[in-house]
């Protein structure tokens, strides 16, 4: 089958035969179902309370064979790919070759560089599998609405404390284990000690009914309590004296906890009466957050832990967290690998191997010496500063040899470095606008950022939206190498050689 | 002299009928190629195969051999042909080029390559054969002069890229190849244009013109220098280019080799429905004189034109000189032919080169040598040879 495959492409797709890339686009399928199968099958419902959250699953083992591949996968390819260049050859092209070509490029190292990006996949499926949303919603209000009946720090039952809402002006920073009262320790003529103080003369200072918390913090999604719906919720079930139902929903909690294996120990019934014991719903008893195993012979034997349950519906939710800032991120950054790759590759493509060698000699002499540049100035503005100053003194001479046919080999240096160093401009000017930002800012620092960032609107702008910046250069560079840069090739390989 | 089409089918069947297999096997082999029709060429590949099953064999059967052939003939002769105007290709007019290193300038000269025809660059090693190659292709910029490409195939005011495509230049060592040779002629014939079975047949064709049917499926590594030089030039062919600039394509060739790719370059030149235009550098001076329409002499970078009647544009029209090779001594040679008009005598190569003023004749030359009975181990007429200009 490859073969007739392959007699297709050579006498109907020259471009696909040569960069093989149907065949590597298969294998890299493969490879990929694999990396996707290994993250599907690692992962249970047991261990996610150990992940928190995407990029923290797997070990670096698995990570480095992933490099490893791509490696041998790219070289393998390269032997292939590189056999013919129809370019060099002066043979006729299509309109879109060259474009096309790169693309071809960009897409098979992408595809050869993000196996881990399948195992991710992988990891996320299952998880997916292991609880849907519409559940990971339900556990996540069933927990924090446990937690309220599972008192294990005063402090969430802080009359003070209701709603950590700091616009209330009763809000105080409480601490379950200060004594407020210690007037040697503790500034007794401070404002927040003093409300403090006024607030435990009450003698509800300490209710269920002030538990205003989200154990498990799933806002944006869909259904989710907020911590004033869980303590509309509290209310409504301390007002009702429902005991049943709340024994109820702390038995739901203990088996959502069994279902990602995190063992606990509570006496439901005893929880479930404990609001109503006391006037006022007071607390009366605190539980462990993890177990004492009876180290001493006080110790209750009774906890809960909140802490791995919590972790588990974290790393769920970012399973299903579209925005996946982290992923993002490391798209960005392999995507920035493959342009820098394709780079290199085209420059090996298009120019002769004279100009590539010197290029890539040339071009280590320039990083060593920018390093040093770096390295001997303060900040980033000399290094910064020059490598404007070279990039467009490359891209000027460039130009100049090209159109003027004059020095093939030092018109295409000039294209190299040019081509290498484009990617890179915009984040540098990005990089000295935000070194001045803050630069300026520490000798402004008595004003607030939001009054800085009506003075300096354009810093501000891009110190926020650096992301933003990154993918649109990233984009630019692409529209740059594809339209600009293959075009000058183009005009460089029909120079003169002297 | 130029063929009409079904002269040259006569042609092909003579050789067969006279014996001549291998001559009249590449030349039906072009003639299948002019037709460029793709069930000729199926027809033809069907024969190759058939041919070199006989050919193995090799147990006579001479009829059922003139039979196929005529029947091929027959069925090449059916399709019409359209043949194409011979005009200029290149013309170049006053380059010249000098060296940044100032070892070495190349002198003025015009040049005009006509389809249809091979001129022929000879001249001593670092002559400036190469420059003048390098120039004629683009490889190197003139510092005078300009030179004018007048090719069917591209559109006026393409770009050089796009004339660059209908060039094709073999340097004395061409490239190696990666992979496998068959796969390197036909991705050069789909960007060419050619396309799934024509694609095949096309590259087929050729491979079988240039006698590499049973190399196809090997590699660079696995072939001699020879074989190269004709993968080289059968990728060549297969882009149909309209001018052919070789450097050097002879030298790693043996003596028949040579000869049977020169007078090969010859036919595909004269080809009547895509007529080339060839120009190679060579050592072998006779060889190349043979087929050219034009010798470029160059000396030192100064070029000196000889047509095939020996006219050049520097001198008179030529005068008698011999190339002789003998046991004797410049003084014996001296009194034998002075009475026959003997001007100079030179040494050179091993060989006399004896220059005669308007007396001297050849019969007069050959007469002396009888009645004389000098040691003659080679003789040659070069009057109308560039050989005469390679003086010691």
């Amino acid at each position: 089958m490859f073969t007739k495959l392959n007699q297709y492409l050579l006498t109907h797709h020259p471009l696909l035969w040569n960069t093989r890339i149907i065949q590597f686009l298969i294998v890299n399928l493969l490879f990929h179902l694999l990396f996707f199968f290994a993250g599907y099958v690692s992962v249970n419902a047991a261990d996610l309370q150990s992940y928190y959250r995407i990029t923290s699953v797997g070990d670096g083992g698995l990570f480095f064979f992933s490099i490893l591949l791509s490696i041998v996968v790219v070289i393998t390819w390269l032997v292939f790919f590189l056999r013919n260049n129809a370019f060099k050859q002066f043979y006729i092209l299509s309109r879109f070759h060259l474009i096309k070509e790169f693309l071809l490029i960009t897409l098979l190292l992408f595809s050869s560089i993000t196996y881990y990006e399948s195992y991710f996949n992988g990891v996320m499926t299952q998880a997916k599998r292991i609880t849907d949303q519409a559940t990971l919603v339900r556990e996540a209000n069933i927990l924090n609405l446990a937690k309220a009946f599972i008192p294990q720090n005063k402090g969430e039952y802080f009359i003070g404390n209701a709603c950590n809402d700091r616009t209330n002006t009763d809000y105080v920073q409480y601490q379950a284990d200060v004594d407020y009262t210690d007037s040697i320790n503790i500034n007794q003529t401070d404002s927040n000690t003093v409300r403090i103080r006024r607030a435990l003369a009450k003698p509800d200072a300490f209710s269920y009914r002030h538990y205003c918390q989200t154990t498990v913090n799933l806002e944006g999604m869909p259904g989710f309590d907020t911590s004033q719906q869980i303590r509309e919720k509290v209310k409504r079930l301390l007002d009702g004296r429902q005991k049943d139902s709340i024994k109820a929903i702390l038995e739901e909690a203990l088996a959502i906890s069994k279902k990602y294996s995190v063992n606990q120990y509570i006496n439901t019934d005893e929880l479930a009466g404990l609001p109503f014991l006391n006037p006022g719903n007071t607390i009366s008893k605190l539980y462990d957050d993890y177990e004492r195993g009876g180290s001493t012979n006080n110790a209750s034997p009774y906890y809960f832990s909140s802490y791995p349950v919590r972790g588990a519906l974290t790393f769920l939710q970012s399973c299903y967290d579209p925005a996946q800032t982290e992923r993002w991120a490391f798209l960005l950054a392999e995507l920035y690998t493959v342009l820098g790759i394709g780079i290199i590759l085209l420059c090996y493509r298009r120019f002769s191997k004279k100009v590539f060698l010197i290029s890539l000699i040339g071009g280590i002499v320039w990083f060593l010496f920018f390093c040093l540049v770096g390295v001997t100035s303060q900040g980033i503005a000399t290094p910064g500063y020059l490598f404007i100053f070279l990039f467009f003194l490359f891209t000027l001479m460039a130009v100049v040899l090209t159109r003027g046919n004059k020095g093939k080999t030092m018109a295409g240096l000039m294209q190299c470095w040019h081509i290498v160093m484009a990617p890179a401009l915009l984040m540098v000017i990005a990089g000295l606008i935000a070194w001045h930002k803050s630069n300026a800012y520490s000798l402004e620092q008595l004003i607030s950022t939001e009054e800085w960032c009506r003075i300096h609107p354009v810093y501000c702008w891009i110190d926020n939206n650096i992301v933003l910046i990154s993918w649109v250069n990233l984009g630019l560079s692409f529209l740059y190498v594809l339209f600009i840069f293959n075009a000058m090739t183009k005009a460089w390989q029909v120079m003169a050689d002297e | 002299m130029s063929l009409t089409y079904p002269s040259r089918l006569s042609e092909v069947q003579s050789y067969f009928n006279n014996g001549d297999v291998h001559l009249g096997y590449r030349r039906l082999l072009d003639s299948a190629i002019e037709t460029q029709d793709s069930s000729v060429f199926a027809d033809t590949l069907s024969f190759c195969d058939w041919y070199d099953d006989w050919t193995e064999k090799n147990t006579g059967g001479d009829a059922a051999l003139n039979e196929r052939v005529t029947a091929l003939l027959q069925r090449i002769g059916q399709v019409p042909l359209t043949a194409a105007e011979p005009h200029l290709k290149l013309e170049a007019r006053n380059i010249s080029k000098r060296y940044q290193s100032g070892s070495f300038s190349l002198s003025a000269l015009d040049l005009s390559l006509p389809a249809g025809q091979i001129t022929g660059l000879v001249g001593e090693n670092g002559n400036g054969k190469t420059t003048l190659l390098r120039l004629l292709y683009g490889e190197l910029k003139p510092d005078t002069g300009r030179i004018h490409y007048q090719l069917n195939s591209v559109q006026p005011g393409a770009s050089f890229y796009d004339i660059k495509t209908r060039l094709a230049f073999i340097p004395q060592r061409p490239a190696p190849w990666h992979g496998l040779l068959m796969d390197n002629l036909q991705f050069t014939a789909t960007h060419f244009g050619q396309k799934g079975r024509e694609n095949t047949l096309w590259t087929e064709m050729i491979i079988a013109r240039m006698g590499l049917r049973p190399f196809r499926e090997y590699t660079w590594s696995r072939i001699s220098s020879g074989y190269k030089m004709r993968f080289e030039l059968a990728r060549t062919l297969i882009k149909k280019p309209e001018l052919l600039l070789l450097d050097e394509p002879l030298a790693n060739l043996d003596v028949l080799a040579q000869q049977i790719i020169l007078e090969d370059l010859k036919y595909i030149a004269r080809s009547q429905t895509m007529p080339l235009s060839i120009i190679l550098s060579s050592q072998q001076l006779y060889e190349v004189e043979k087929v050219s329409s034009e010798v470029v002499f160059l000396q030192k970078g100064v070029a000196r034109m000889q047509n095939t009647d020996g006219t050049t544009n520097t001198d008179q029209p030529p005068l008698l000189v011999i190339e002789l090779e003998t046991t004797s001594s410049r003084e014996q040679l001296q009194s034998v032919f002075a009475p026959t008009g003997l001007q100079k005598i030179s040494f050179n190569g091993g060989v006399y080169i004896l220059y005669f003023d308007e007396r001297g004749s050849i019969g007069s030359v050959m007469k002396k040598l009888g009645e004389t009975g000098l040691p003659v181990r080679y003789f040659r007429d070069i009057s109308v040879s560039s050989r005469r200009f390679f003086d010691a």
